[in-house]
């Protein structure tokens, strides 16, 4: 066997998987090859560093992932609690006594769920309430933080934690990881209530300068999203990465947001929309 | 309660039967998916997606492997469907591990070096590289739970290892 066929084994050395006579046989070409020898050390080596990073990557599942299973769950599928059900004697000789009965409270159900289904497609179809995002546009030249304190207590905010962002809001599509590109790092993470509808605000901080991600339901059809807006601000089209959006700016800040199916992603930042944005919305707007 | 019993149970829907499936499974899966991806929000959406298909096709288990192995399996392949996603959107994954994310462990430099080397690996050396160092699956069961023959799951370890040695670099040997 030659050199190099060996060298293709060292990796299935490495994880223990030749059988004893390939491992034998490599053994002894390695004792009495130098490159074969080094390339191996390379490969512990490597493994040492792999088996480093796993000890840091050593996580455990949020405690908020259960609720949000269970919450798709029922959506999907009805609970039954096997301890309370109706016994099957009992449900034959109901069976048996009273067929129509049986059958009409069946049709009962039936109706009523189509019915309550039929309103919860409805709300689920309206769109959230306008927001209005001169809150935090008006001002936020002179006192950006004051701007986004008060865009988010007049939102009837509460600080979550990161990983429970996607349970308070779980029919909106985002992320809002540790950190962003450009050197942004999260600073907290809000629950937003419009109207009957939740959203999620995520502020990033780079030097003391903040940039806000906002997720909530599309507000409507309107090239604005609907955002209320006084004329105060200077109201652009954009493309981001292929995608259009739409732009306000105020003072050297920009709201920009895209919009799809299921979620408006606004960003407020200073970041220039063709160089640096794309890169923010890419991680924030799946 | 056997795993034929349990999964008849979720089967039915009996939620505290989903619940122990569930916690019997929640933590290895959702490591398995935050190393597979390289961030939490990720490892969260794909964890709950696996989860909600396994109680959708709960009623295909067969008892070939273990019902937790099952429910990995599946989410093994959402975290592969997952990665050749996002390699077809041209994204960048989100950085792993900074200090507020991980337990103690090497610095965050070079935690930060090994998380750009897997970024960078196709989507199949990737997810065979996080099996086999992160989960210590054999090659039978990474074949198995891949559906590929082994000898590409060993052709793709050692393909996986060289590109992460070229961009590592080689480290230091003991030889001289």
């Amino acid at each position: 066997m030659g050199c190099q066929e060996f060298v293709e084994q060292l990796s299935a050395y490495v994880d223990g998987e030749l059988s004893p006579p390939r491992r034998d046989a490599l053994e002894t070409h390695v004792r009495g090859c130098a490159e074969c020898a080094a390339r191996l050390d390379q490969l512990r080596a490597l493994a040492a560093r792999l088996d480093a990073w796993r000890a840091g990557t050593d996580v455990g599942a949020p405690t908020s992932l259960w609720s949000s299973v269970e919450q798709r769950l029922a959506a999907k599928m009805p609970t039954v609690d096997l301890a309370t059900s109706v016994r099957p004697e009992t449900a034959r000789r109901v069976g048996f006594r009273r067929p129509f009965a049986l059958a009409a409270g069946f049709a009962l159900l039936i109706g009523t769920a189509v019915f309550i289904g039929l309103l919860l497609s409805h709300a689920e179809e309206a769109h959230a309430d306008p927001i209005d995002y001169s809150l935090l546009l008006d001002g936020a030249s002179t006192d950006i933080d004051a701007a986004i304190q008060r865009f988010v207590e007049h939102y009837h905010s509460a600080t979550i934690p990161a990983d429970e962002a996607h349970t308070a809001a779980p029919s909106l599509r985002f992320a809002v990881p540790p950190e962003l590109p450009h050197g942004f790092r999260r600073e907290a993470v809000y629950k937003l209530q419009f109207g009957e509808t939740p959203g999620i605000a995520a502020v990033y901080r780079r030097d003391g300068e903040p940039l806000v991600a906002f997720f909530h339901r599309p507000v409507g059809h309107e090239e604005m999203g609907g955002h209320e807006h006084t004329g105060r601000y200077r109201s652009l089209p954009c493309v981001i990465d292929g995608r259009q959006g739409h732009q306000l700016e105020a003072g050297g800040w920009r709201l920009v947001h895209l919009t799809d199916p299921t979620t408006c992603h606004c960003v407020l930042s200073t970041l220039d929309p063709k160089t640096e944005l794309p890169a923010i919305m890419r991680v924030v707007a799946p | 309660m056997t795993d034929s019993e349990l999964a008849a149970r979720c089967r039915q829907g009996d939620r505290q039967a989903q619940r122990r499936l569930y916690e019997q499974c929640a933590d290895r899966l959702y490591r398995l998916l935050f190393r597979m991806t390289g961030n939490t929000d990720d490892a969260f959406d794909l964890a709950q997606e696996s989860f909600v298909r396994a109680f959708e096709r709960i009623g295909t288990f067969d008892g070939s492997a273990s019902l937790a192995t099952w429910v990995y399996r599946i989410a093994v392949n959402e975290g592969l469907q997952f990665l050749r996603r996002r390699r077809v959107a041209g994204r960048a994954a989100p950085r792993i591990a900074t200090n507020e994310e991980a337990p103690a462990g090497p610095s965050l430099e070079d935690r930060l070096d090994v998380a750009d080397a897997l970024d960078q690996l196709p989507e199949l050396e990737r997810t065979l590289i996080v099996l086999r160092y992160f989960e210590e699956r054999s090659y039978a069961d990474m074949a198995e739970t891949l559906g590929k023959p082994p000898g590409t799951i060993a052709s793709g370890l050692n393909r996986a290892r060289q590109m992460l040695l070229e961009i590592l670099g080689p480290g230091p040997t003991t030889r001289s």
